[in-house]
């Protein structure tokens, strides 16, 4: 892991010195056990406050849109995808960006090394290369990075930068993408599903955090925000506009998701985002074999037209 | 007075005759402040809630009237909640950010009935903190792991009993219906030895910070400091001393009702004009805003900081965008203690 | 996609229908309409995305 925070130091430090970017935004060490910090280095000698570990979940393309800076930026699979998303909605200029590719092999997710330490506090954290050792007031414990994986990047399938301008490592294995939670929910009966979602709805405090960590909600005026048509209640305690809040965000994303798991992360209170928007990852795949954020030639799946296109939705006649 | 451990439910139970009994009870890997159902609901071994419990005198979500309109003229129908309530296990900086509240709802200009009639009916039994989290740093702004502020009973933790010190009448009259018995010397001596222990690592410097803050609103830090915010309210609708609402009408057809929601000077929408004007147009000016107004304008006028140290904003954050920090930045000092 | 996402939720299945119909084929449009309206009304009235009866604002009424 040392090896890579190198590399990235370096990257960085280079691009600074010789005045190719103006910033390089990466990750620092947070203030927190098990945190880090999105940083943004503008000077070659602070390149060594640069850091990379199991902790650096934040998706940093949400940094980049519309700049008219050139940047650098540190970025993994998932960050590269949105990137590259962001690129054919014309919300990133290529032109003014460095890809700094960092092969990731997954982050951790902080609220199911919570659950192992009971929620009680955890006072310092080291990251060795597949280990934590958490201490506490009265415990401590070594955890095994895979087993406390954020559900999004045990399921990754694009773990090596899809873009870049340069790799700081080997690049790792790919796994195949596997829909199986999906499909176990969609097997379930209209009233589990609901009762489920409602459940998980109900602990939205309509902070927006999904929305604002997302790279790829974007909007000028959200619809969430607009009162002038009220397109949506703004009360939280209203379970069914919680739901109907999240229905219209994640179907914002179809076909553009790149199911980075940025959402899920960023809820504070630990709600289960990514069964709503991986249903319409697996939708999109299935219907239109598209995948968002992968490949630069390929069309938009919601945005293009085809007349061999499935019509699942039509009424049977 | 002592109570142990043991009697919390019963005495909870015993409560619930008289009053809505809100206490932490455990969600998912977390705590929240709900109303109880059973007093064993309950549980005592939490360091502080996700969401603090102002949104019981403060509803995140509250309807403030409804009304209907028919051939006879309009109809108005007022909700004011008048149950009586008991918040059992606040923490001291928590019953203190309700003091700051007190001035928001009570002042020489407005007077809201809708808080003022749940703070009246409320009474606050608070738990001190005999292990203060990283994040807590109540202790640099004028609160502290014991402290008393607004508490109508404070009960000390050493060990498998409470001590329970009474603050106020209101405090007293609840008491009665536990099982308590004398606290002995060795108690009392074991409750000033736990408050002795409790440490409170973080510390936040505001010496100079108002001053600083009253002449650097055009200054260049806060294009750096607010950098990596990416806008969401996960800071202000977990801080106990956030206040600000805003107030709509949902109505389907002729009956509708008024409500009152929580708002967040982290929206865009938060100040944006009729004419279509926003006098804050990016996160720099409103990340700006929320410092300025607990660390500036809200000394301005009501001559208190608007924070209390609980660390939830820190903990909450997406980007562990941390207010130790920004303060520390504002104030030109490396400095940082930061455990 | 849309109606996939819908009765995932919970949307009862068989109450967001599509069809393409073209703006000369009126006598289609009016079985179409007729068949959905039957298909909705054997589906009875709709309870929404929670099982819970909510107020205006989600006050419990």
């Amino acid at each position: 892991m040392s090896g890579i925070e190198n590399a990235v130091q370096d990257a960085a430090k280079k691009l600074l010195a010789e005045n190719k970017v103006d910033v390089v935004i990466g990750f620092a060490q947070g203030s927190q056990p098990l945190r880090s910090t999105p940083a943004f280095i503008r000077k070659p000698e602070e390149a060594e406050k640069l850091t990379w570990n199991c902790t650096c979940e934040n998706n940093l393309a949400n940094y980049l849109r519309k700049k008219e800076q050139k940047i650098g930026v540190v970025v993994k699979g998932c960050d590269s995808r949105s990137i590259l998303a962001l690129m054919k909605e014309n919300q990133i200029n290529r032109d003014n960006l460095y890809i700094i590719g960092v092969p990731c092999s997954g982050m951790i997710d902080r609220k199911q090394v919570a659950d192992l330490c009971e929620g009680k506090e955890i006072i310092a954290a080291e990251c060795t290369d597949d280990a934590l050792v958490l201490k506490g007031h009265d415990f401590e414990k070594t955890v095994n990075i895979v087993d406390v994986l954020h559900r999004s990047c045990a399921a990754c399938t694009h773990k090596n930068p899809v873009i870049y301008d340069e790799m700081v490592a080997e690049a790792v294995t790919e796994q195949k993408e596997d829909f199986a939670d999906i499909e176990a929910f969609e097997a379930k009966s209209t009233a589990e599903r609901r009762a489920y979602l409602s459940q998980e709805l109900s602990k939205c405090i309509r902070c927006y955090a999904c929305r604002n960590a997302c790279p790829m909600c974007y909007c000028e005026q959200c619809f969430v925000d607009c009162s002038t048509p009220e397109w949506v209640g703004k009360s939280a305690s209203d379970i069914q506009d919680n739901m109907l809040f999240q229905a219209v965000r994640v179907f914002h994303g179809a076909g553009r998701c790149t199911d980075c798991g940025a959402c899920e992360r960023a809820c504070p209170m630990g709600i289960d985002l990514r069964i709503l928007t991986r249903k319409l990852v697996k939708d999109a795949k299935e219907l239109f074999d598209a995948e968002a954020g992968v490949k630069m030639e390929d069309k938009p799946a919601l945005s293009t037209f085809e007349s061999d296109d499935p019509q699942p939705f039509l009424v049977k006649e | 007075m002592i109570i142990t451990k043991q009697d919390i439910p019963n005495f909870l139970d015993s409560l619930k005759n008289n009053y809505q009994v809100f206490a932490p009870v455990k969600q998912d890997n977390y705590t929240m402040f709900k109303a109880i159902t059973s007093g064993s609901d309950a549980i005592l071994d939490y360091s502080n809630s996700k969401i603090p419990p102002k949104g019981i005198l403060f509803p995140q979500t509250e309807e403030l009237f409804s009304y209907k309109v028919d051939k006879q003229g309009a109809h108005l129908e007022e909700k004011i909640d008048s149950e009586q309530k008991v918040i059992f296990g606040i923490r001291p900086c928590d019953a203190k950010s309700i003091a700051l509240l007190d001035n928001v709802f009570n002042n020489d200009k407005y007077e809201d009935p809708y808080y003022l009639t749940r703070r009246e009916n409320t009474v606050l039994v608070g738990i001190g903190c005999n292990q203060p989290q990283s994040t807590c740093f109540c202790t640099s702004v004028e609160g502290g792991p014991f402290d008393t502020t607004n508490l109508d009973l404070l009960l000390v933790d050493i060990g498998d009993k409470y001590v329970v010190e009474v603050l106020t009448d209101k405090g007293k009259k609840v008491l009665t219906s536990a099982a308590c018995s004398d606290a002995s010397e060795a108690d009392k001596q074991a409750a000033a030895k736990t408050k002795e222990s409790a440490t409170v690592v973080s510390k936040v410097n505001l010496d100079g910070l108002k001053q600083k803050l009253d002449s650097n609103f055009y200054d260049e830090i806060w294009d750096s400091i607010s950098e990596k915010c990416i806008g969401c309210a996960a800071c202000t609708y977990s801080c106990p001393t956030c206040h600000c609402f805003d107030i709509v009408d949902e109505a389907k057809d002729c009956d509708g009702c008024r409500v009152r929601n929580w708002d967040s000077c982290m929206f865009p929408e938060f100040t944006i004009h009729g004419s279509g004007h926003n006098p804050r147009p990016s996160g720099k000016e409103r990340f700006r805003n929320r410092v300025m107004h607990k660390f500036k304008y809200f000394i301005d006028v009501n001559n208190a900081t608007a924070c209390v140290g609980c660390g939830r904003c820190i903990q909450n954050c997406p980007v562990n965008l941390d207010i130790r920090e920004v303060l520390a930045d504002i104030q030109g000092s490396e400095a940082r203690s930061v455990s | 996609m849309l109606k996939s996402l819908l009765e995932y939720m919970g949307v009862d299945e068989g109450r967001v229908n599509f069809s393409w119909v073209s703006a000369s084929e009126g006598g289609r449009f009016a079985e179409l309409v007729g068949e959905v309206t039957e298909k909705v009304k054997q589906l009875g009235p709709n309870e929404g995305l929670i099982d819970k009866k909510a107020g205006c604002c989600g006050c419990q009424e």
